[in-house]
């Protein structure tokens, strides 16, 4: 698995430098060849405040624009100030598109990203700009990620076809002069250093942290934007829950878990071909305990326990365990019907929550492969509460010298797993250590009342939901009446927190869920200007056509896909 | 036999053992991957498996370095007729003794190295670092170390060349320990591999 590795928001980018850092030394004077990151991984990191990527302030990422890299991307960048897109969102909606930071409010993006989905009119003033429904998505894909993956391979012999035909493309003024931003594709990894245009990534690894404002509200719309053009790209995120109590920041708890289950209940409830792949999910309280708030420890920690997925050393042969991610996006997200959500969605088999368990040791002959696994399930070494036998699948890599049908007999004996519900993928290592990582899936439910026992998964989740629904009863004034919302915001912010079939009703079912033992938690994914809601808003009002419920901004979207693949197809 | 005919036979035995040891190394990883891990393979595809990239800065000057090693080494026996009268550069006395003289044996000498390097790379000693994983910390240390210690030991050279025929017991000492200690840190990563891998 070699991902391109997308640190989203400030904690986001803080845990991608470990994973970008040099593996090479620095000569000072001069730099040969590429940037050498562990597992030869890849990366940007985006966000959206553009003070904070300022290089007074931070000396490891450059402007990935100016073909500085490590890079950050600033995801408003596209948007100029004194266009028509910006002035119609500020008067229409109240939300300023080059907000610097979102502090904490996973809706606001949110919000930002659905105007752009179902707001025909703004859809219209936007393409008429950009040649672009949703600007930011696709700048963000276009010009900061897809460049490191393979598919920008495939982007270049485009490129070179569509000069055939007589199409230049003016990659200096391309934006500005209203040049669709797809048709750039082969034009925009120019910008990419020619050297780091080779071992392209394979697949996408989010990292954000759950509860902030860019983070969590970055991942969906991205993953939906791509998802839109290729169905089967490995797309993966790591979310990082908040630590418990008031942060750095001054935002309560509360405010911080609202926005994880906002992010929760989006990333998790899109089918196959939609959304992410699966949820590596991470609880930040148990690494400040572990670090006592050493924040780069933290970080680092996440990072080692990310390494034997990383590493680039497999085992030889055929028979090895060759890490093809195409491969491991079918394992993760493999199932059965009883895995799939209750009652009527139980045909559809959502996103799961994968929980890390990680261990390492010193290699040193004598020790048993059964102690590795014990301890690596134990409670000390999980990065979420959970119960490993509670888990449906398991996903193991382990470096160092191990019989896979060993590792898979004794994980699943461990966990009581049947079948093929353990897959180990075996890195022949190096170095002093030999290390395992875990990565139990769905590693809760069956048993009703779980949720009271301490360091379960219900009873974490359950006490962040349950602290959501408290911030929710007790502040409506601060998320509803808040800066320059305008009333329709305000009416659908007020729709979606509050409504009949809004946040806080569904949080409630999700804690009956955890409280029957239930899962999963999140089944239902609710839109702030999109269909579900009662809200007043024309232009994002479905519409049914042919028993399919579609808005018109869909099926607008729609026709002009199959015109684009019918032009292509015909050589233009 | 000279002493100092003694001391190349150090140098030699050293590359010797470092190659031993990675031919160990080799086999031991192989052996430890039948017997306790089981599956089929043959050691190229081994050899694939256990490739490691270092990164292009540490590779170019361990290649330098492995460069200037031949030319330290040269310099030190076959730069004046001290340790050998019959092989030397100073038999060619005309080009010797012109102002590009030194000069024109350290190129030559690099560009014997790097083509042999390019056309037997499994017989360059950087080429091998690919099977090992080295450290940052380590590199850190071997990058400026070892082109250092080559150094000194090609200006010690260099004295002795320019004073011949004066000799320098104390100068070709000082070049020598610090073409052997710059030898040593060229295999120190074999070396460590190779204790890691045997515990």
């Amino acid at each position: 698995m070699r991902p391109c590795v997308v640190g989203i928001g400030g904690a986001g980018g803080n845990v991608l430098k470990k994973f970008l850092q040099s593996q090479d030394v620095d000569l000072v004077v001069y730099k040969f060849g590429v940037h050498q990151a562990f597992g030869d991984v890849k990366g940007i990191w985006l966000d959206s405040a553009s003070q904070d990527a300022d290089s007074s302030k931070q000396k490891f990422y450059g402007c990935l624009t100016d073909g500085k890299y490590p890079g950050y991307l600033i995801s408003h960048d596209i948007i100029d100030a004194n266009s028509r897109t910006y002035s119609y969102v500020t008067e229409r909606y109240g939300f300023d598109l080059k907000a610097q930071g979102y502090d904490r409010r996973a809706e606001y993006l949110k919000s930002i990203f659905e105007i752009f989905r179902f707001d025909s009119v703004l859809q219209k003033i936007a393409f008429e700009e950009f040649n672009e429904m949703n600007p930011l998505p696709s700048y963000i894909w276009e010009m900061g990620i897809r460049p490191f993956t393979t598919l920008a391979k495939e982007d270049n012999n485009h490129n070179i076809n569509n000069k055939k035909h007589g199409q230049e493309i003016d990659l200096q003024t391309g934006f500005q002069s209203g040049i669709n931003l797809s048709s750039h594709f082969g034009g925009l990894i120019n910008h990419i250093p020619a050297r780091m245009q080779s071992n392209l990534c394979d697949s996408i690894l989010f990292i954000a942290s759950l509860g902030g404002g860019t983070g969590t509200g970055f991942i969906n719309p991205i993953t939906s934007y791509v998802r839109s053009k290729l169905l089967a790209f490995p797309i993966f995120a790591i979310g990082i829950l908040t630590e418990n109590g008031i942060e750095g920041r001054k935002t309560t708890e509360g405010q911080r878990d609202l926005g994880a289950v906002i992010a929760l209940s989006d990333l998790l409830t899109n089918s196959t071909g939609n959304g992410i792949d699966g949820l590596i999910i991470i609880d930040n309280q148990i690494l400040t305990d572990r670090h006592k708030m050493n924040r780069p420890a933290m970080d680092k920690d996440i990072y080692n326990s990310m390494k034997p997925m990383l590493d680039s050393r497999d085992y030889p042969g055929a028979a090895g365990d060759q890490s093809d991610t195409l491969a491991m996006r079918r394992v993760f997200r493999e199932g059965d019907r009883t895995e799939g959500a209750h009652g009527e969605d139980r045909k559809i088999f959502l996103p799961s929550f994968i929980v890390p368990c990680y261990y390492s040791r010193k290699a040193i002959g004598g020790k048993s492969l059964e102690s590795l696994i014990d301890k690596a399930l134990s409670i000390d070494s999980r990065l979420f509460p959970c119960n490993p036998k509670k888990a449906d699948r398991a996903y193991v890599f382990v470096r160092g010298v191990f019989n896979a049908a060993n590792v898979e007999e004794v994980v699943r004996q461990r966990i009581g797993l049947l079948g093929e519900s353990v897959k180990v993928y075996r890195k022949i290592g190096g170095g002093r250590l030999e290390d395992i990582l875990i990565l139990l899936r769905n590693p809760y439910g069956g048993t009703p009342g779980t949720h009271e026992i301490k360091n379960t998964f219900e009873w974490r989740m359950h006490g962040i939901i349950t602290e959501a629904i408290n911030y929710l009863n007790e502040n409506p004034t601060n998320i509803i009446d808040y800066q320059d919302y305008n009333e329709l915001t305000k009416e659908h912010l007020r729709c979606y927190f509050y409504g009949e079939d809004g946040l806080l009703s569904e949080l409630q079912k999700c804690l009956k869920r955890l409280e029957r033992g239930e899962k999963p938690v999140f089944t239902r994914q609710l839109k702030i200007f999109g269909g579900g809601m009662q809200a007043p808003v024309d232009d994002a009002t479905p519409k049914s056509r042919g028993g399919v419920q579609m808005t018109e901004a869909e099926i607008r979207e729609m026709v002009r896909e199959e015109i684009k693949v019918v032009l292509r197809d015909n050589g233009w | 036999m000279s002493d100092e005919v003694r001391l190349l036979g150090l140098v030699a035995a050293i590359f010797l053992v470092g190659a031993i040891l990675h031919w160990v190394y080799l086999k031991s990883i192989e052996e430890k991957l039948r017997a306790k891990a089981g599956g089929d393979f043959d050691m190229r595809s081994l050899k694939n498996a256990l490739q490691v990239r270092q990164g292009s800065n540490f590779n170019t000057v361990m290649l330098a370095s492995w460069s200037l090693f031949f030319v330290a080494l040269a310099s030190l026996y076959f730069l004046t007729p001290t340790v050998f009268p019959k092989f030397n550069y100073f038999r060619l006395a005309q080009v010797a003794s012109d102002w590009w003289g030194f000069a024109g044996f350290g190129i030559l000498i690099i560009i014997i190295v790097l083509f042999a390097a390019s056309a037997i790379p499994s017989f360059s000693l950087p080429w091998t670092y690919r099977f090992y994983v080295i450290s940052r910390s380590a590199k850190r240390v071997l990058t400026p170390a070892i082109p250092m210690l080559l150094i000194i030991s090609i200006a010690s050279s260099l004295y002795l060349g320019t004073i011949y025929p004066r000799l320098d017991s104390f100068s070709w000492n000082v070049g020598y320990a610090a073409l052997l200690l710059a030898q040593l840190l060229l295999i120190l990563p074999v070396l460590v591999g190779f204790v890691e891998e045997i515990r």
